[in-house]
């Protein structure tokens, strides 16, 4: 038990070292690239072509197969900002604040896309583009805090201290949002009515697809953090290479002066 | 093509909004990755060939 | 406990004779309610139908206007950081300074309430419970606002930015302080459980939100 521990402890330490991800991550991209691929096209054939129609709704329970991913989706995103944000404030690991950075935007265009397909859905099952219902109030809760952490980021200059004011704010979104969530139930329960929202029997003809489609979504969604990591490290690394050339062209400049 | 029912208009809208947007996004992830690496490259060159010269 | 309450009083004494702020956040309140019926029409029964709804929503924003201050003059006189080295722990100093901005914004905008629940429509029995519900609501306003103040301390345009931190977190207080009040008003509901949980919403904040916001002080003051 303590030897299986400590290789995963001996592997996250691996891991948060830069150098490592880097090397890591280039054996691994293609992979969970390709593999998001093929889960896309059977999952689609699998929607399209295996779905038993419904005969109230027509076919429009297919769209639950790209909604609730990005609503599984779009939870798990912020989790891991919330882990990493852990992650920078506590164990200073390096990659941590690279990771809730990278995270950021993808986790906002996924709760968008969630609220956009959720909301087409509704018109033909409610009969209405929007509904203040609990899960809608609460992703487009999520969505706004998504938009705050990228903006209060973008809004800070100095990187270091970017990453831990941003690392705080994510800190406590993750105390409130179950509050938020817990008080919009409560609301809800008393005073509308309950959303008259028919659910489907969900059979195995409609799991089945679901999963493989989360599954795609979860490698696609990986893929792209490992990407946007790679793409934030080359970009730091970038900066510091540009500090040490200024230095030492300024030095330079201070050489030039002493002996005319 | 495939019969979808009374709704088809809202099955396409659906599924290529969530298209576009993660191959717009899968894009521009891919795009900065390959410029954030050119950048490092060409400064990492730079740096290199000064080493030498000195 | 006499270093926290000479840091208390002197907050109180440099906002009351500062005293823009207040006056913004009572006049912006003002203005928001005479703006809405003439927006949506002057039917007065609609008007009391919506008044708790739309009292509460410009309580929230008067008071957000006033959340930057906070810190913003200590920060900018280089006393904030004085107190960093100071014997009260920064934890103790973003509890006095949120008490102070209760005192002095939140309490007068709960008073200035019923006023404005005039302009909409409610008769004076209702004034009691419009106060109460946001005597009860605003410190948790206060408190949760210092940490939006925090993370935003020194940014060229923090005061943009609060908003979009802060208001999410105010929707609890939100709901239960509209839930109290229309429980009340038009007696649906149970008005006392609203309240109790109103209560509970303002507890939590005060007794969570000075551990982060004096991270983020202490990250910001670096």
């Amino acid at each position: 038990m303590r030897n299986l521990l400590g290789r995963i402890n001996g592997w996250i330490d691996r891991l948060a070292n830069p150098s490592q991800f880097l090397k890591f991550s280039s054996k691994v991209l293609p992979w969970l690239g390709g593999l998001a691929l093929i889960g896309f096209s059977i999952g689609l054939y699998w929607a399209f072509f295996k779905t038993p129609l419904d005969e109230e709704m027509g076919q429009t329970v297919i769209i639950m197969f790209v909604h609730v991913p990005a609503a599984w989706i779009a939870q798990m995103a912020y989790a891991l900002i919330a882990v990493s944000s852990f992650g920078l404030l506590v164990w200073r690991h390096p990659l941590a604040d690279v990771s809730a950075k990278a995270a950021a935007p993808l986790g906002a265009v996924i709760t968008f896309l969630c609220l956009g397909t959720g909301s087409i859905w509704g018109r033909p099952d409610w009969g209405t583009y929007w509904q203040w219902d609990l899960r809608m109030t609460s992703v487009l809760v999520l969505f706004l805090l998504y938009l705050g952490l990228i903006a209060l980021r973008n809004a800070i200059e100095e990187e270091v201290q970017a990453g831990k004011i941003t690392a705080i704010l994510a800190l406590v979104g993750v105390i409130l949002l179950p509050v938020i969530k817990w008080s919009v139930e409560w609301q809800q329960s008393t005073l509308h009515q309950p959303a008259g929202i028919i659910r489907g029997y969900v059979s195995v003809e409609f799991l089945i697809p679901l999963f493989i489609m989360a599954f795609s979504y979860t490698l696609l969604f990986f893929y792209l953090h490992m990407k946007a990591m790679r793409a934030e490290i080359f970009r730091r690394r970038t900066i510091s290479q540009q500090r040490r050339q200024v230095r030492e062209f300024s030095s330079k400049e201070e050489q030039n002066l002493q002996t005319p | 093509m495939l019969d979808l029912g009374p709704y088809s208009e809202f099955i396409i809208a659906a599924y290529s909004i969530s298209a576009v947007t993660l191959i717009a996004l899968t894009i521009w992830v891919h795009k900065s990755e390959a410029h954030h690496k050119k950048m490092l490259s060409m400064f990492e060159d730079d740096n290199a060939e000064k080493e030498k010269n000195k | 406990m006499s270093s926290f309450l000479a840091l208390l009083k002197r907050d109180i004494h440099l906002s009351m004779k500062e005293g823009g702020t207040l006056g913004i956040a009572l006049g912006f309140n003002l203005i928001v309610v005479t703006l809405l019926p003439l927006g949506i029409g002057p039917d007065l029964n609609l008007l009391n139908q919506i008044a708790p709804g739309v009292l509460w929503i410009t309580l929230l924003l008067s008071l957000l206007l006033s959340l930057d201050r906070i810190f913003l003059t200590d920060y900018e006189e280089g006393t904030l950081e004085l107190m960093t080295l100071g014997p009260l722990p920064l934890e103790q100093v973003v509890i006095a300074k949120a008490i102070a901005h209760w005192l002095c914004v939140g309490v007068p905008l709960s008073f200035m309430t019923p006023v404005l629940g005039l302009l909409m429509n409610l008769s004076p029995g209702q004034f009691g419970i419009l106060t109460l519900a946001a005597l009860i609501g605003t410190p948790a306003l206060s408190f949760l606002g210092t940490i939006g103040a925090a993370l935003t301390l020194g940014l060229k345009r923090g005061g943009l930015l609060l908003p979009l931190l802060i208001l999410p977190f105010f929707i609890p207080t939100l709901i239960f302080g509209v839930s109290t009040t229309t429980g009340y008003l038009f007696a649906s509901g149970n008005y006392e459980s609203s309240l109790a949980l109103l209560a509970a919403i303002s507890i939590g904040s005060i007794v969570l939100a000075p551990f982060p916001a004096a991270w983020a002080l202490r990250v910001n003051l670096n």
